[in-house]
């Protein structure tokens, strides 16, 4: 649809607007993927196994998940939050236009914008790093690998939304539910450390919920260490949770604009 | 043809009463007390294509609440709404692409780009076709004088300048039906003066049909023959305003300058001529009926300190807030 394609450049426009400000959140991107590299490499200095992680496993988790990071978590419709409490919503629901794919088509701009600095800067650390980085080289797996990190962009997407469209109920007060879904991404997503380090049955438990799979899985897909059932099983949950997700999201909607006060204005 | 059928719509906005205080806020986690305001409350109206009418009311009368009722923004509490034979809140976009809502101190505008590209985002997003949006953006342009201004960021436009793009980004869409809230709200007069010119014009050479809100009564005055006069949520005139003039005209105002202060007696005896509208030394008001203007101008002229005087027909807001203030209609 071409008015989403505007949507696009438009985007990207304003964009450039705050260049300084975009490439001093590139070098923050880069800063802390150097940090956080040293400071594995520094507990791994002497060898040895942690949590079952070898020092050269660890640093690959820790490198690739960074990179998937901005690519899949990075988002700004939580702005959307902000909308709906003060009143800017107003200005889209008096157009034909569908407010999820105007944020979503946001989020994709900026995803893509992010992603073509990245890889300059990847292959740049690439060099200076020298990280035991492991290559998959199986082409399925490659491509599944892919195919899980467009379900985690719009896993994380619904799951975003889900959390801003409590505006609707408790204006202003959104980011309480933001902050809760990024606890949730850090510590369930594998952000902070990867998940297997828990004990077998919580583990387990922590598989059945959305947020593994917006990091955590895909990062173990590429690294080959998910396989047979459980690659089939994973890819059933994270279908599972997208279309709750969506009803949710729906019901969120459909309700909350009943509720809907257009304040402010 | 009835454009815009209003029947017995209301809108109760629910809203928590919080306590003052900490300990009152700690209360009304747990317990919290719930009341209707009634912004509006069995309104009804019907508007024909192509006229410009006026809505207006004191502040808190319901006419934003409504205008967003009839936009589908809001979900009514009860009624029915009819524009352009759809159900606003139902928000068909074959509908959307039809009206527009502006409103005085709200923007859509994108603050850090040039307002073209706004304008080029809706031109897509309303699906308007090249050619139509060229000749569209050229003409307002022209008629609002800001052609040069189109490729300047929009945060550095001047207030009135602002205006005028909101209301290009607007109309890119060539609206049948048309909701302005206060339009002309914190321009100065010229901006205020040529922002009427704009909507008189536009109304007359697209047929367009148009609601506004003005608390302007020059706005009221110049464009709109009819008004609809809302408080409290409730249609208190709808009719043409010459007919609200005509049946409140029956009075006139003697404003006089007085030379010294007015004695008790004096005082007092301002009563028996007319209605004290205003008395601030040395300027005095008084309201009387029409037949008796010339009589009690005598009086004032033989028995009071008179400096100037001058005989006036009633101002429009005079007689508005007349009605406001429950002078019977009848
Ligand atoms: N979101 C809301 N929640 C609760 N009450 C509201 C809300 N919006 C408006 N009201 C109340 O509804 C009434 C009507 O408000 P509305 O904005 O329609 O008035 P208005 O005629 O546009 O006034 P003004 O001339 O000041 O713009 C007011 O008493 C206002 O306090
Ligand atoms: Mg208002």
């Amino acid at each position: 649809m071409r008015k989403y394609l505007t949507v696009f450049t438009v985007s990207w426009q304003n964009g450039f607007v705050y260049r300084l400000n975009f490439l001093l959140w590139r070098l923050r991107s880069v800063i802390v993927i150097i940090t956080v590299y040293y400071f594995w490499d520094a507990v791994f200095r002497n060898g040895g196994v942690i949590f079952g992680y070898t020092r050269d496993k660890i640093l690959t988790y820790v490198f690739l998940t960074l990179i998937l990071r901005s690519l899949i978590l990075g988002q700004r419709s939580m702005d959307a939050a902000g909308e709906i409490s003060d009143g800017r919503l107003s200005n889209y629901l008096l157009k034909p236009l569908n407010y999820h794919f105007y944020w979503f088509t946001r989020d994709l701009a900026d995803k893509l914008l992010n992603m073509a600095f990245s890889v300059i800067e990847i292959i740049l650390l690439y060099f200076i790093l020298q990280p035991p980085v492991f290559l998959q080289t199986n082409i399925f797996i490659l491509i599944y690998f892919l195919l899980t990190v467009i379900l985690a962009v719009i896993l994380n997407y619904l799951l975003g939304n889900a959390s801003s469209y409590f505006s609707f109920w408790t204006p202003g007060n959104a980011w309480g539910f933001w902050f809760l879904y990024l606890v949730f991404q850090d510590f369930l997503g594998g952000v902070a450390f990867p998940l297997d380090i828990f004990p077998k049955a919580a583990y387990g438990l922590i598989m059945l919920l959305p947020f593994p799979y917006l990091l955590y899985y895909p990062a173990n897909i590429y690294l080959g260490k998910i396989s047979g059932a459980d690659i089939f099983q994973g890819f059933i949950i994270m279908l599972f949770w997208i279309g709750i997700i969506i009803w949710l999201l729906r019901q969120e909607w459909r309700w909350g604009l009943k509720n809907y006060q257009a304040e402010g204005r | 043809m009835a454009l815009i059928e209003v029947k017995y719509l209301s809108k109760y906005y629910q809203v928590h009463q919080k306590e003052p205080g900490l300990t009152g806020s700690i209360r009304s986690l747990f317990h919290r007390k719930y009341y209707d305001v009634k912004a509006v409350d069995g309104v009804s109206f019907t508007i024909d294509e192509g006229e410009l009418v006026g809505f207006i009311g004191p502040n808190g009368a319901g006419k934003t609440t409504t205008l967003k009722t009839l936009s589908g923004l809001l979900y009514p509490t009860g009624g029915e709404v009819s524009v352009l034979g759809y159900i606003p809140w139902k928000r068909q976009p074959e509908f959307q692409k039809q009206f527009a809502l502006v409103m005085g101190q709200k923007n859509q505008l994108w603050w850090d780009l040039p307002a073209i590209e706004s304008f080029i985002l809706n031109k897509e997003i309303y699906e308007v076709p090249k050619e139509k949006y060229e000749t569209t953006l050229n003409e307002l342009a022209e008629l609002l004088d800001v052609k040069d201004l189109l490729k300047v960021q929009v945060r550095k436009l001047s207030l009135g300048e602002r205006m005028k793009m909101e209301l290009i980004a607007a109309l890119i869409h060539s609206p049948k039906v048309l909701f302005l809230d206060e339009p002309t709200i914190g321009l100065d007069v010229v901006a205020q003066k040529k922002m009427r010119d704009f909507i008189k014009v536009y109304n007359q050479k697209y047929r367009s049909t148009i609601i506004l809100t003005s608390h302007y009564m020059d706005d009221v005055k110049e464009l709109c023959k009819r008004v609809i006069i809302i408080d409290h949520g409730k249609v208190l005139f709808d009719g043409l305003l010459e007919d609200i003039v005509r049946k409140y005209a029956d009075h006139k105002n003697i404003t006089v300058i007085l030379d010294r202060e007015l004695d008790r007696r004096q005082i007092e005896h301002l009563e028996t001529l007319g209605g004290v509208r205003e008395f601030i030394y040395p300027k005095l008001i008084l309201q009387v009926p029409r037949e008796n203007s010339n009589r009690v101008a005598s009086k004032l002229l033989q028995s009071y300190p008179v400096a100037d005087l001058n005989i006036e027909e009633s101002e429009i807001e005079d007689i508005i807030r007349e009605v406001f203030t429950g002078k019977d209609m009848a």
